[in-house]
């Protein structure tokens, strides 16, 4: 059960799309985190998968989270509304009156407001957390109505592309927002970019990953390879999109066999821009070179990063990217692009090399060095272990977490 | 018949579909995908229904297949009942032929021919034409999940009387598919120079023009494509660049946030999707067209711009090196190499007297070479040849 805590425990809300998913792990580990440490959480989504979480099972705090998960009703479509109106509504007025009372005053508006915040309400928070930057535009009400604190997480693509025709999309968020929390120094600038003031309360707490889980099973044996015996052996892993760049990786990959190294390429991951992939592939003479492995559980990334030499990772646009901290934490060098988060994320010279994105050329020089210096590559991968375990370990997360919340509350 | 496109279609094919009905020949257009638009004399439309819901329509290709050719309207009774979502796709499509019975039925897009296959098999009376025009051919073998669309590809070409490519190099690629090569009619695609003209361009000389054509969609390499550019601005030329084409969510995304995070918003404009009249006016006020495309058929945007009078730098994609001259209408560089082709862009930039002499040569080079009164005698030549030799 719980162990002590050092501040007081807390009632959060957890706001986000979907819960759990396994591209966002984190919001399950961070969930888990606190409510091991004894604070009470609830997820608000908007949907909740019975596959995903079969996905989870096993997890610490598995069943204790699905009990405090809650689904919002439908708002889609209308006559669903009708169905789950009066039920949203009861459940909001006798978990929360006087909040309810609150909305119930602004009118018709108040009433479609208070069906759609109802789970909401009905935690009674003492902080809202909407752990992705869009789904908290048109949703700042929550502050007053409720008297509780809202924080707002900015996580990449809500500051990359999210209203970005809007000039005034996050304006509401800014103003109104107790606390900012991106993952890294380059997306507070993005959000200072487009229109966050610079005093704002805000906290950088990067992402974590489980280190215990992401940990070699057996030490890597540091041999000679870039022969036809025993290829140099890549991996990419993350959705098949543009924003991963993986034309520029493949062209690279290209260039590294230009050079005499035999490669062997395993790319993680499935999406839209599969054809683009494949036809890159085709056209780069990789075919029997590169394998599409498609999406894989955190067992099978963690088996492909104990088998691989390198992480590339060439994305064009990028939060801070969890694979390629697991990647350091299983010691894997990493040759990554400086889209986004990633300088923050890798230590350029000593747990990999971040070069510029879309140079295929930089990258390729990059991957042949690695290819040339075992102990190179033993040196970056043992560093990359020693950076996860002090900088990026969940424990240390959810204190950032808690301190922050602490701070917010006041 | 031509079966199996949008209507109106895209500009190429209108202009094929004009120029032939000019000449006497009665088209039918077969779509599942009509809107309103202009039709040329000796054309008709006829809609195919997409879905069981179509059924007014259905019936009444069953009734008109009834009159002609009963046992072919029962056939396809058979199948548009008893074959689910491809059987209703054969059916109805039989139907037509039969109602219609043409001398010469043709596939403008390969794909479009795989599910057909059957008709094309089986069939009496008419003749089967399939075109190779370009990603069908070059991209979708190269992806394994389309595999059961593309492997029948080659099937398609040995049903068929004739297969036409729009490059030398479409049939190389076809050949890898399956086809044989004797088989195999190329005819390039024609541009109107009357509508695409060059003139004089009245701009400022001191600041450059790009221009771009087409849809941006990745096989284009628009990236690239901006990669390129950013590099001639860091060689320290002035130049914009223009960039027509309409875009999907994903593509556009990509390119707003390339523009913004490679900081050439400024230098960039983008149009959008814009009406070919438009397109030849704002092409003859460039001064250089790129195009960065992977893999191409053979690009009607540069023939295009090259009718206008514009030197090109496009990559050695497909058929690329059939429409341009490397050295004598612009440079041909390799695909995907963004040095090669900032490096071509760079020369032209710096000599106006190179720019004159390669987009000269290009006009020169498509009323020569890719004129419509060429690409109709070869397509004349192609049907009736088909004809004569079923007489024979």
């Amino acid at each position: 059960m719980p162990e002590l805590m050092a501040g007081r425990r807390m009632r959060i809300v957890m706001v986000c799309p979907s819960f759990p998913k396994t591209s966002e792990t984190f919001l399950f580990q961070k969930a888990a985190g606190l409510l091991e440490r004894g604070h009470e959480v609830t997820v608000v989504c908007g949907s909740s998968e019975e596959r995903e979480w079969e996905r989870f099972r096993g997890r610490a705090m598995w069943e204790e989270l699905r009990r405090r998960v809650r689904v919002t009703a439908p708002a889609r479509p209308r006559w669903r509304v009708g169905v789950h109106g009066p039920g949203a509504l009861a459940m909001s007025v006798l978990g929360n009156a006087r909040a309810a009372g609150r909305y119930l005053r602004a009118g018709l508006r108040g009433l479609r407001d208070l069906y759609l915040d109802a789970e909401v309400l009905a935690a009674r928070p003492e902080i809202v957390h909407f752990e992705f930057g869009a789904t908290a535009v048109g949703r700042m009400r929550l502050r007053e109505r409720l008297g509780c604190k809202v924080v707002v997480s900015f996580r990449g693509y809500d500051l990359n592309f999210a209203g970005l025709e809007d000039p005034h999309f996050y304006d509401e968020v800014w103003e109104k927002a107790d606390g900012i929390h991106c993952l890294g120094e380059d997306l507070w600038k993005r959000a200072q970019r487009r229109g966050c003031p610079a005093e704002k309360l805000h906290a950088l707490i990067p992402p974590a990953i489980d280190a215990e889980f992401f940990q070699r099973s057996e030490p890597r044996s540091y041999e000679r390879v870039g022969t036809k015996d025993r290829p140099l052996r890549l991996l990419s892993v993350g959705r098949l999109e543009w924003k991963k760049g993986y034309e520029f990786a493949l062209e690279a990959a290209q260039r590294v066999r230009a050079a005499g190294v035999e490669i062997e390429y395993r790319i993680v991951g499935d999406g839209g821009y599969y054809e683009a992939v494949v036809f890159a592939r085709h056209q780069l003479g990789l075919t029997g070179v590169v394998t599409l492995c498609g999406a894989m559980d955190r067992e099978g990334v963690r088996r492909e990063m104990e088998r691989a030499d390198v992480l590339v990772h060439a994305a064009v646009s990028e939060g801070f990217c969890n694979a390629v901290l697991e990647a350091q934490a299983m010691e894997l060098p990493v040759v990554c692009s400086d889209a986004g988060g990633l300088p923050e994320n890798v230590a350029h010279g000593e747990t990999g090399f971040v070069t510029r994105r879309r140079d295929p050329r930089e990258m390729a020089e990059r991957i042949v060095e690695l290819a040339g210096d075992a102990e190179l590559r033993r040196r970056m991968g043992e560093a990359g272990r020693r950076r996860v375990e002090t900088k990026f370990q969940v424990e240390n997360q959810i204190r950032a977490f808690e301190e922050f919340y602490g701070r917010v509350a006041g | 018949m031509i079966l199996d496109i949008r209507w109106p279609p895209e500009t190429f094919l209108l202009r094929k579909i004009e120029a032939l009905a000019r000449c006497g020949y009665r088209i039918t257009v077969v779509t599942a995908d009509a809107a309103k638009g202009r039709i040329p004399q000796n054309v008709r439309v006829l809609t195919l229904p997409a879905s069981r819901r179509g059924w007014m329509r259905a019936f009444w290709l069953l009734f008109g297949a009834m009159l002609r050719e009963p046992r072919q309207a029962f056939r396809g009774l058979r199948e548009v009942f008893g074959g689910g979502v491809t059987g209703w796709r054969l059916g109805v499509r039989r139907w037509a032929i039969a109602a219609e019975r043409p001398d010469i039925v043709h596939w403008e897009w390969t794909l479009a021919a795989v599910p057909c296959l059957p008709l094309i098999e089986e069939r009496r009376g008419w003749h089967a034409v399939v075109s190779c025009r370009g990603s069908q051919v070059s991209v979708a073998p190269a992806n394994p999940k389309r595999a059961k669309e593309t492997g029948h590809s080659g099937r398609v070409f040995s049903r068929c009387c004739a297969v036409h490519c729009v490059s030398d190099s479409m049939v190389e690629e076809a050949r890898a598919l399956g086809l044989d090569r004797t088989r195999a009619a190329v005819i390039r695609p024609a541009v109107d120079p009357g509508q695409f003209h060059s003139g004089n361009s009245a701009n400022d000389p001191a600041r450059l023009r790009i221009a771009m054509t087409g849809a941006l969609k990745w096989v284009r390499g628009p990236e690239h494509a901006l990669l390129a550019f950013q590099r001639l601005l860091e060689s320290g030329a002035e130049a914009e660049m223009e960039i027509f084409g309409g875009a999907g969510k994903q593509e556009k995304e990509r390119f707003l946030y390339s523009l913004e995070d490679l900081g050439l918003r400024e230098y960039v404009q983008w149009r959008g999707a814009v009406a070919a009249d438009e397109v030849a006016r704002r092409l003859r006020e460039a001064d250089i067209f790129l195009h960065a495309s992977h893999s191409e058929g053979i690009s009607n945007a540069v023939l295009e711009a090259m009718a206008c009078g514009l030197p090109v730098v496009c990559t050695d994609a497909g058929g690329m090196r059939e429409a341009v001259r490397d050295g004598i209408d612009g440079f041909v560089v390799p695909v995907r190499d963004v040095d090669a082709m900032a490096e071509a862009l760079v020369k032209l930039a710096r000599d106006p007297d190179l720019r004159r002499r390669m987009g000269a040569a290009a006009r020169q080079r498509v009323l020569e070479e890719f004129t419509l009164e060429r690409q109709t005698r070869e397509w004349r030549a192609l049907y009736e040849g088909l004809l004569a030799e079923c007489r024979n």
